[in-house]
């Protein structure tokens, strides 16, 4: 069963719904971006400060969600710093996923006030855990906001619960829709619709790593200016 | 064996105790000396001598550890208990004419003064008392700081290690040793731990390679020659950066991967960071 945040917009309501039911790559692509604006619409008045902030996403959200919210949040006069991640996946002994980092690109940011930190959706939260840990203990930011149009449900404890308390209580989220029902493959239903690498056209999760996001590219100028 | 009472969180979750944070700690601050001069080590928990809550077999040393988590301990308490483990323990090792040390494992600050402090006359010299935190889950262990910081530079693939690379590497360690097979006699023996490791690739590990691939010379000359552009493959793994903004630590130098990532290099020739993107591995 699906339930919405209080205070989650119509558009947000409307799009997440949609998200689900699109297969057509192209439309996926724009509602993700979409949604990304609005997930920003509805952060941007919780931020600490419009400067110092850093926006951390994976590969294959960062040209779609993690765009249409920074593109919000610049519209707003924020000064965003971007994080990008490849995670890889594994599982342990016992079963326990891990999402280890193989590559990042990361623009250098001091001072981090704030973590804003997006991701299509959040289920077993291993990929945002461990995005979160690569640099909160040494920025030490006063926010973490996790923003996702869906979440499932008990995400958000599970999440915090990974976390020292010191770390955890810094914790926010901006969400739109939280599932309760997952199938036995890990997926959550309605959820995104199923593979958002697969939704999103950037690969399967065996091979969405070589995916280079362009915003990863275009940004990436700004510090290399002789490449 | 130490006092779960004592335990907050998930103290009774499989794989949560004291005794197993403070075992698979051991074992990857043992770790770079088994890489790097083939030191071998064995560990067997309850191994049912006089201090047994965890014994290391060195080779030419043993350690014997009780593990003491309550905030009450003493030497003399319950009859001078612990004082009598270790004496007989001493006394066994004696006869077995073996090169050994006893340690008395505390979480807590003041009973780490206490027992020092306190220390038998005749445990001295061969006695340590050891400080080692409450821990809530495996994850912590990455962040310890001072003589119990794990030296992971000296064990991981990566030069760069990240709070997340540190924690992905202690939770593989902590749930290979929960799941490997012991050996005849019940320890579990750290050259196969580190195979299982390796073997599932749950984290990338320190593995010398020798640079004994075809093509890789030329492959090299070509990265060389990409302005900004820095890798390493000592370790095992292809590491690179292009600084500021970007790293990676990607593929088993020993793989088909990276044997594949040399081809692309050869048959392309990148000559930029950007015509280089398309190919890494």
């Amino acid at each position: 069963m699906r339930k919405y945040a209080p205070g989650a917009s119509p558009r947000g309501r409307e799009l997440v719904n949609e998200l689900p039911r699109e297969k057509d790559r192209d439309r996926y692509r724009q509602l993700m971006t979409e949604l990304g604006g609005e997930l920003g619409r509805a952060l941007f008045p919780q931020l600490p400060s419009k400067e110092d902030l850093v926006l951390i996403c994976t590969n294959e959200d960062a040209d779609f969600l993690a765009r249409g919210l920074l593109e919000e949040l610049q519209d707003k006069g924020c000064l965003v710093a971007l994080v990008c991640y490849w995670n890889d996946r594994v599982k342990l002994g016992f079963g326990e996923d891990r999402s280890p980092i193989v590559r990042r690109y990361v623009e250098p940011s001091n001072n981090a006030k704030a973590f804003i930190v997006v991701k299509s959706i959040i289920s077993s939260s291993c990929v945002v855990r461990t995005n979160i840990s690569d640099m909160v203990y040494d920025h030490q930011p006063e926010k973490v906001f996790v923003v996702s149009p869906v979440l499932l449900a008990g995400a958000q404890e599970r999440l915090q619960a990974d976390f020292p308390d010191e770390i955890a209580r810094r914790f926010e989220f901006v969400w739109i829709a939280e599932d309760d029902e997952r199938k036995d493959n890990g997926e959550v239903v309605p959820g995104i619709g199923g593979s958002v690498y697969e939704l999103l056209g950037v690969g399967s999760s065996e091979t969405k790593n070589q995916f280079v996001p362009d915003l990863v590219r275009s940004r990436r100028r700004a510090f290399h200016p002789a490449s | 064996m130490a006092d779960h009472q004592a335990i907050g969180g998930q103290s009774n979750k499989a794989g949560n105790r004291y005794e197993d944070f403070f075992a698979t700690h051991r074992m990857m601050i043992h770790t770079p000396r088994f890489l790097l001069e083939n030191e071998g080590m064995r560990l067997k928990e309850q191994a049912s001598c006089p201090v047994d809550d965890i014994v290391l077999d060195l080779g030419a040393r043993w350690e014997y550890y009780q593990l003491k988590a309550d905030r009450t301990i003493t030497w003399n308490r319950d009859n001078k208990r612990l004082t009598s483990q270790f004496l007989d323990q001493k006394g066994q090792c004696i006869e077995k004419n073996q090169d050994f040390g006893l340690f008395v494992v505390v979480a807590d600050d003041d009973r780490e003064v206490h027992l020092t402090e306190n220390l038998p006359e005749s445990l001295q010299k061969i006695t340590t008392v050891v400080k080692f935190p409450r821990l809530r889950r495996p994850s912590e262990m990455a962040r310890l700081e001072g003589p119990l910081e794990i030296p992971f530079q000296e064990q991981a693939a990566a030069r760069m290690l990240s709070s997340s690379d540190r924690e992905e590497f202690v939770e593989a360690f902590h749930s290979a040793r929960l799941n490997s097979a012991q050996d005849a006699e019940g320890f579990i023996v750290l050259a196969q731990l580190v195979d299982k490791i390796r073997s599932q690739d749950w984290v990338k590990i320190y593995t010398p390679w020798d640079e004994a691939l075809e093509g890789w010379s030329q492959a090299k000359a070509t990265l060389q020659e990409i302005s900004g552009f820095r890798f390493w493959v000592d370790r095992g793994y292809f590491e690179w950066e292009y600084p500021p903004t970007d790293r990676g630590l990607s593929v088993s130098c020993c793989g088909q991967s990276f044997q594949r990532f040399v081809a692309r290099v050869l048959n392309q020739g990148p000559a930029t960071f950007d015509e280089l993107e398309e190919l890494l591995p």
